[in-house]
């Protein structure tokens, strides 16, 4: 039986974010095996121009919400237009990407819609009525299987993991305005404060690039900030670091300062004693580049490269940007 | 003030996780259970306000018997009431939570609903949303700054990019993330009086359940430490480890 | 030649007064005691009453003998040579008093002549005492003593009672001119400065001052500093006959509160202990937290509960007189700073150097156990070790089931592997989790299996020994993991215990027994000290550096074990093994002990850096260890100064490497 997807997608500033071209073409390629319809959902203000843009990633129909009140986050107002969409559109399937704003918004779509979520998912196996989902628990310690059997059934997919396919521009879809409810939102967003380096707190950050004493000075540090820009990431520091006063406290990582538990944790030129394990072993994937084989973090990182930090890096950084192209 | 806080029993953060021999659930053979850490921060949140504006602190928490001793911990911070929403059943559908929450806090009185921002064992951040349709009151997600004001709130939430200072009227929920407090080590006599307390064990129906977990599997091994090779020659293989077999970049 | 003797007030008139004024020092000097008294007995109860004997033999070792005070050799002898002067005189004194007011016949023939010449050369003896004291404190001024008006007035007082003896010696033999004056050198010399009439005047006026100053000493006695004259012989008896390791226990299901936030919580024997201090300062010398510019400083924290006992004791006995209820007053941020009770490493040099047995220790963590289970106020990063030493069983909150992981893939057997060994090996949270100390573990493991020694460890069943959470304070969590180890110890058949960590050989020894656990444990050096001694462990090479031992102060100042690990360096290196200055009983602290490997240093510098720099400067390239936080105290140290030639190593590591595998 063919369910239609709705894809609700993320956009910020007039640009698509990366996991929406995820979402959608995991759409696309459920709805290839399994029919039914993709629809997404363009949500913010003055949106027109990327209402051409879903179509190249595999949908059907485009449906746009072009509001004032939707310029920023508002996830009352959002669901509202998420369900209204879902309800006129019979789409049996809600797909959106994990983000910080579809962890907050699915969770509401899902109550109002008495749905069942799969949240953060790895994969999904959705074909001939069955809606079953992959998603880490216990800190990624476990894989866990989901089984969805309600009627509407709602799953976030965990950004970088589904591949989006190769936009193809000879595709086109119909567009569809909608018109956004008048209720009040029952928050108001009062301000936004932009960061000025936009740092974001290692405690919440996805992949976090860490230095240690083999940075040799604070200056050097700065390579590492690359690193963690071209990444999406931000930059951490071991004790000896912030002792030494490369970096402020606030960047140490380890039993006497954050405990962090990115996806992605890299370590340059630190050793990785027991007090600095104990406040990132809840990475689920660790680097380490250091010179010395024998450092304690050499046994256990996942992955570790015995080098010179100082042309490993570079070279690392290179080959990253290469393949984000 | 009054304030709810749901709190959760989860396995310790160090505990050694591995699927049980049906491969439908985890062995809880030799865990610790302890309280959600996200929850310990919204537990210290609701006492700090209460320290500042009176009032009182209740703390629910749905499971079985094992559970109690969560609420101890709760209790033994300083919260003032223990309620117990019994369910020996583990709950795979954060709905059926969310409507057993809001089953028992319709018959209380509360201007705050506080909980972490996500329970790490299913690593749901639900909960607190899903509360706030079912209340029909505003839900304030991921706060790391709360400040009380007359009838409403303001709180700042971190996001990428810099921080969302929200506004909410009370009653409301909000979801507590790492950096909203400092939990505080229970004292001694707290611990004396919460194994003494007496706790408040309701029943709520979990209906039917919408999402179930049907298997549970270790995860493609991480175990290995691979040394991926030496100097910057080893530099493309390990992007690629990266990007095809952990996933992360 | 008449009778050598002399006339009892001689010269004197009205000497009655003596009695009145005897009498009226005695009773200023009572009240005076009477007011200390029962500060004392604002105290909770302690019983330090048993074992008659040793303490006595404590008062007389130390209080008759001032074997502890000579261990300082300069400012030991000044104060020997003051108080045997002092004993002397006084015994003296008293022999005239018999034959005045007895009529004893003592003072007479052969035995007044030898009485005239000891009194003169304990005279001398006490007055270059008291001259060497003011020049050391005044002159000198070295940086352990700290001047106060007191001090002034007791060398004044003593000085002039002193010279006026003399004084008054040489003018009654310039005018009764005995024949066997040269018995009395020093008055015979004295003599000569005086007429006899000038002798007579001066002689009637100086005893006088003599007697009223000797008054006013005895008066002044309880309200100064010389009330240590009587306070440190009964802090000697009454001292703590209990192994130094072995801290207080706490009733907890029983006890109202935990540890000491008011200075009345306290036990009496705590309270009595701040009378005796004689504000010497050789604590606060080999303090490593003094000496590494924290706020700390054991004399200090004596002299500040003094002060505090004073003020808040007598506000409590008015309070109790008048049945009101006093406001409580904490002595944690008031008498004394928090950042003083925290810097402590409890390495025992201030009690180790102590002349009269203060216990400082105990009352630090007394006040750490108030803060930690009253008020939950303690360094922020014992959060991190409380919860897990609660949830995991071990303070860097690592998995339990990782606990037995070191020993994957060495020949390490548990107990399924020989569940009747004869050591049973504590391995401990450091041997198990710390990088370090897991090399020393797997060290260990071969000199055992070499050996040939029947072992076996707990494995996951195995949790923290308990001492970063009683040395920090949390006593509770300490009781509830003996408890757990104890039950599990009992429940294996072994001969002994074994350990390479000096904290947990010291509470298994001497503080598990307060919870029905009573093993007979060693430490590991203690056993490779065996080992090489029976032929059972041979070293196939030598070290050829230069190597020095370096003291953990929980085996040395606590369980006075120097020699074993100098053995067994010694036949490591040949014989050739360097001491470092600060040995033995001396020896320096890393700055890992009293749970202070868990906090972080952020006052001053680091206590670790200045050891290890003490070893650099002595050209030492191999420095030995017998604990494991010395091992990654020291170890860190060498990294962080960024010091080539020099590496730290536990005994059991070079010991394994300098066998063949």
């Amino acid at each position: 039986m063919s369910e239609n997807i709705l894809v609700v997608t993320e956009q910020i500033n007039g640009e698509f974010r990366k996991p929406s071209y995820e979402t959608i073409s995991e759409a696309r390629r459920i709805a290839d095996r399994s029919g039914g319809q993709v629809i997404a959902l363009i949500m913010g203000s003055c949106i027109d121009k990327l209402s051409s843009i879903p179509a190249q990633y595999g949908a059907d129909k485009v449906l746009t919400a072009d509001d004032e009140k939707l310029s920023a986050s508002n996830p009352d107002i959002a669901a509202a237009v998420v369900k209204t969409a879902a309800e006129s559109n019979e789409a049996g399937i809600i797909l959106m990407p994990a983000t910080t704003q579809g962890r907050d918004l699915a969770p509401r779509v899902a109550a109002q819609m008495d749905a069942g979520l799969a949240e953060d998912c790895l994969s999904l196996q959705i074909e001939g009525g069955k809606f079953q989902a992959n998603r880490p628990m216990y800190a990624g310690k476990v894989i866990a299987t989901v089984d969805i059997s309600s009627k509407i059934k709602m799953a976030t997919l965990r950004p970088n993991v589904f591949e989006a396919s190769e936009p193809d521009t000879s595709r086109s879809a119909s567009v569809e305005s909608l018109s956004v409810p008048d209720t009040s939102p029952k928050s108001t967003l009062k301000e936004f404060k932009a960061a000025g380096d936009a740092k974001m707190d290692l405690t919440e950050a996805d992949i976090i690039v860490t230095g240690g004493r083999g940075m040799k000075e604070a200056g050097n540090f700065s390579r590492l900030e690359d690193l963690a820009d071209l990444l999406g990431g931000v930059v951490g520091a071991t004790r000896a670091a912030v002792d030494a006063e490369w970096r402020p406290h606030s960047d140490q990582v380890g039993q006497t300062g954050k405990t962090v538990s990115p996806n992605l944790y890299m370590m340059f030129g630190a050793s990785g004693s027991i007090q600095h394990w104990a406040g990132m072993s809840g990475a689920k994937c660790i680097v380490a580049v250091n010179k010395d084989p024998e450092a304690p973090i050499m046994g256990k990182a996942d992955y570790s490269i015995v080098g010179d930090l100082f042309e490993v890096l570079p070279a690392l950084t290179a080959e990253i940007k290469k393949i984000r192209g | 003030m009054n304030i709810a806080v749901c709190i959760k029993e989860v396995p310790d953060t160090e505990a050694h996780i591995k699927p049980a021999a049906d491969q439908k659930s985890i062995d809880e053979a030799g865990i610790a259970f302890i309280i959600n850490p996200y929850d310990e921060y919204a537990v210290e949140e609701a006492l700090k306000i209460q320290e500042a504006k009176g009032g009182e602190t209740t703390a629910i928490c749905i499971g079985g018997e094992r559970a109690n001793e969560t609420l101890r911990a709760a209790l033994a911070m300083g919260i003032n009431k223990p309620v117990r929403i019994k369910s020996d059943a583990k709950i795979d559908d954060s709905l059926s939570s969310a409507k057993m929450f809001a089953e028992v806090l319709k018959d209380m009185e509360y201007d705050l609903v506080l909980m972490g921002k996500e329970t790490i064992d299913d690593g749901s951040t639900q909960l607190g949303p899903m509360l706030g349709e079912l209340l029909n009151i505003p839900c304030i997600t991921m706060v790391t700054s709360l400040e009380i004001g007359d009838g409403k709130v303001t709180a700042e939430r971190e996001i990428s990019g810099g921080k969302e200072v929200i506004e909410a009227p009370m009653p409301c929920i909000i979801t507590a993330q790492k950096g909203l407090n400092e939990p505080r080590y229970p004292s001694l006599r707290g611990k004396m009086m919460a194994k003494k307390a007496v706790i408040d064990e309701r029943d709520a129906s979990a209906g039917e359940a919408r999402v179930q977990v049907v298997s549970v599997q270790r995860p493609p091994s991480r175990g290995e430490a691979k040394v991926v090779g030496e100097g910057v020659d080893a530099v493309p293989e390990l992007v690629r480890l990266l990007k095809e077999e952990a996933k992360v970049i | 030649m008449p009778t050598p003797t002399r006339e009892i007030y001689w010269n004197i008139t009205g000497h009655n007064l003596v009695y009145a004024a005897f009498a009226v020092a005695v009773i200023v000097f009572a009240w005076g005691f009477y007011r200390r008294y029962r500060l004392y007995r604002l105290g909770q109860p302690e019983n330090r009453f048993d074992q008659i004997g040793k303490r006595l033999w404590s008062v007389i070792k130390n209080g008759v003998a001032q074997i502890s005070v000579m261990k300082d050799r300069f400012p030991g002898s000044m104060h020997v040579a003051i108080y045997s002067g002092m004993v002397v005189l006084t015994i003296g004194t008293f022999l005239v008093l018999l034959q005045a007011d007895f009529s004893l016949k003592i003072l007479y023939g052969q035995f007044y002549l030898w009485y005239s010449l000891i009194l003169d050369i304990f005279g001398v003896l006490f007055i270059l005492g008291i001259l060497l004291a003011l020049f050391r404190r005044y002159v000198i001024r070295p940086d352990r003593l700290n001047i106060i008006l007191d001090d002034a007035v007791i060398l004044f007082v003593l000085l002039i009672i002193g010279i006026t003896g003399f004084l008054l010696e040489g003018t009654r033999i310039a005018a009764t001119n005995p024949q066997w004056a040269n018995w009395s050198p020093v008055g015979y010399m004295i003599a000569g400065w005086f007429t006899e009439s000038q002798a007579i005047t001066a002689h009637r006026i100086l005893w006088w001052v003599h007697m009223v100053m000797s008054m006013i000493g005895i008066a002044y006695v309880p309200y100064s500093k010389l009330f240590h004259v009587l306070m440190s012989p009964a802090n000697m008896y009454f001292k703590s006959l209990k192994p130094r390791g072995e801290l207080s226990t706490i009733d907890i299901e029983t006890a109202e509160t935990f540890g000491v936030s008011d200075i009345s919580e306290f036990t009496w024997k705590q309270l009595l202990d701040l009378d005796a201090c004689t504000h010497c300062g050789r604590c606060q010398d080999q303090c490593p937290a003094y000496n590494s510019e924290k706020p700390l400083s054991p004399k200090k924290l004596i002299l500040d509960l003094n002060n505090h006992l004073t003020i808040r004791g007598n506000e409590l006995i008015k309070a109790k007189k008048t049945e009101t209820e006093p406001d409580p007053v904490p002595i944690a941020g008031t008498a004394v700073a928090e950042d003083e009770i925290w810097a402590c490493t409890t390495c025992m040099a201030c009690q180790e150097h102590c002349p009269v047995d203060i216990e400082h220790v105990q009352k630090i963590v007394d006040l750490r156990r108030a803060l930690v289970l009253m008020d939950s106020k303690f360094p922020q990063e014992l959060n991190t070790a409380f919860k897990g030493l609660e949830t995991n069983a071990n303070p860097w909150n690592m998995g339990a089931a990782l606990r037995a992981e070191w020993m994957e893939g060495l020949n390490v057997p548990t107990l399924a592997d020989n569940p009747e060994p004869d050591y049973l090996w504590f391995v401990g949270c450091a041997g198990a989790f710390d990088d370090q100390a897991k090399a020393t573990s797997e060290a260990f493991a071969k000199i055992l299996n070499k050996a040939g020694v029947s072992y076996a460890i707990l494995g996951t069943d195995e949790q923290c020994c308990g001492d970063p959470a009683r040395r920090s304070g949390n006593e509770y969590v300490f009781q509830m993991l003996a408890e757990t180890n104890i039950e599990a110890f009992k429940s294996v058949k072994f001969k002994k215990l074994i350990t390479a960590c000096p904290h947990c050989f010291n509470t298994i020894r001497n503080e598990y027994p307060q919870f029905d656990g009573q093993f007979e444990i060693i430490h590991h050096t203690e056993l490779i000290h065996e080992l090489m001694e029976t032929g059972k462990l041979k070293l196939d090479k030598k070290i050829s550096e230069t190597a020095a031992y370096h003291d953990s102060c929980y085996l040395g100042r606590y369980h006075g074990i120097y020699d074993e690990p100098r053995h067994i360096m010694k036949k490591m290196t040949n014989g050739n093994l360097k001491e470092l200055k600060r040995n033995r009983s001396s020896s320096f602290c890393c700055g890992g002990g009293g749970a202070r490997f868990f906090m972080e240093e952020n006052i001053g510098s680091r206590i670790n850096h200045l050891r290890i720099q003490e070893a650099a400067d002595a050209k030492i390239n191999t420095l030995g260890v017998a604990c494991p936080f010395c091992l990654t105290m020291l170890s860190d140290a060498v990294k962080e100064k960024e010091l080539d030639n020099i590496r730290v190593k536990d005994i059991a590591q070079l010991i394994a490497e300098l066998l063949d595998d």
